[in-house]
């Protein structure tokens, strides 16, 4: 499942999570987020369960974006227990997504 | 989604051929969608009178989802549109209505791996031609109707992920992508897509390669054309795009430029490895056997 998140419910889905969750930060305007859409989709079934997956659009969400010094999208951030762990900017091949999703879900 | 062909419906197959065939002969017939089915249609907006989207396109046709996704790129590899049209017209002729499609998308992906011409760059990279084998026998496992558990395609995906980042050879890593972007089970929506994509890279550079054209990062002719343009941004505005590009080349760098010229030209054979694949999913296509959902006659 992937939830659209807004500064509202920031803390609520992602701080207080008691799962891992992979932020995708992103933009409608945005070629390379909209290209890496599918893969993120499929990563989300993948690790139903076990991870949750939140969308957060930079233009509706500027202080997010300024709390997680957004320079470039997509910026994908690692979130563990309330604490970033890991961080990715740019497309990537769904391989190396899982990649970087892994270790964060299968670690500590 | 069913993965029937046509849902066993006959006469949707025939309306839509017949969509197809009139826009080809009025000329209305394009690679992507015109930006309104009133202007024309692809393949994809044909199928479904004007929906751009390839999920709606399985959803109509009974296709699976991963195989519409596919088609959306393999009809970028054609440069000719009479040559296009002729494609997605056997892609929709040779489809037998009530045809079980389960096990194309598998069956595409086995030979993607098991092709001889793959086999013959990885056999030079030990660790990646395991992963490539590794990867495949889970596709023929899968094909055989055995589970493969997702702990196997985890560790494949390491394994392919490893033997790439081992290396820095370009060649390698590119076929390493092949093996890492099909180490995934076929049921998911962008694995076809995503193998195809990266033997499409593999097989660019190597074509670039043949004409002594380098295209990867940092110093590469591709990037010179782009830094010289740039430098340039001020000349030759009498001109657009490519006749631009010639422009400033022959006058500033004409060595440089003429061997743009031949990578210009090669351009016309980049999608012949896809275009293989796409024919070869046709043929999967024409001999996909009738679903349960159909008796044969005798």
């Amino acid at each position: 499942m992937i939830y659209d998140v807004n500064e509202a419910d920031f803390e609520d889905r992602v701080i207080r999570s008691d799962k891992p969750v992979l932020i995708d930060f992103w933009a409608p305007w945005c070629g390379p987020c909209k290209a890496l859409a599918p893969t993120i989709s499929e990563i989300a079934e993948e690790y139903e369960g076990e991870m949750d997956v939140v969308k957060i659009d930079i233009d509706q969400n500027p202080d997010l974006a300024k709390r997680f010094g957004v320079r470039g999208i997509p910026l994908l951030v690692m979130m563990r227990n309330g604490e970033e762990k890991a961080r990715a900017v740019g497309g990537m091949s769904r391989t190396r997504l899982d990649d970087f999703i892994s270790t964060i879900v299968e670690g500590e | 989604m069913s993965d029937v062909a046509f849902h066993g419906n006959a006469q949707l197959k025939e309306e839509t051929l017949a969509r197809l065939r009139k826009h080809v002969a009025d000329g209305r017939f394009f690679w992507n969608d015109p930006d309104g089915y009133d202007k024309g249609a692809s393949i994809i907006t044909c199928a479904t009178e004007g929906v751009d989207d390839p999920q709606a396109f399985a959803e109509k046709l009974g296709y699976p989802v991963g195989l519409a996704i596919a088609l959306n790129e393999i009809v970028n590899s054609f440069s000719n549109l009479e040559e296009l049209a002729s494609f997605c017209d056997a892609w929709l002729a040779r489809t037998l209505p009530g045809a079980d499609l389960s096990r194309v998308i598998p069956g595409t992906l086995v030979a993607i791996l098991d092709d001889e011409a793959l086999r013959g760059v990885t056999v030079g990279y030990p660790a990646i031609d395991a992963a490539r084998e590794a990867v495949l026998a889970l596709h023929r496992r899968a094909l055989d109707g055995d589970t493969v558990e997702r702990a196997e395609w985890k560790a494949a995906r390491a394994a392919a992920l490893a033997a790439s980042e081992g290396s820095t050879d370009i060649t390698a890593r590119d076929v390493g992508a092949v093996a890492e972007a099909a180490a995934w089970p076929s049921t998911m929506r962008t694995v076809l897509v995503d193998t195809i994509v990266a033997i499409m890279r593999h097989d660019v550079r190597e074509q670039l390669a043949g004409i002594g054209w380098t295209d990867h990062e940092g110093d590469s002719d591709e990037n010179r054309v782009l830094y010289i343009m740039e430098a340039a941004h001020d000349r030759r505005t009498d001109l657009d795009g490519l006749d631009r590009v010639y422009a400033v080349l022959d006058e500033d760098h004409p060595e440089f430029g003429a061997r743009f010229r031949v990578r210009i030209k090669q351009a016309e054979f980049f999608g012949r490895t896809i275009k293989k694949t796409g024919f070869d999913i046709v043929e999967r296509l024409g001999a996909a056997p009738l679903g349960d959902t159909v008796s044969e006659l005798d």
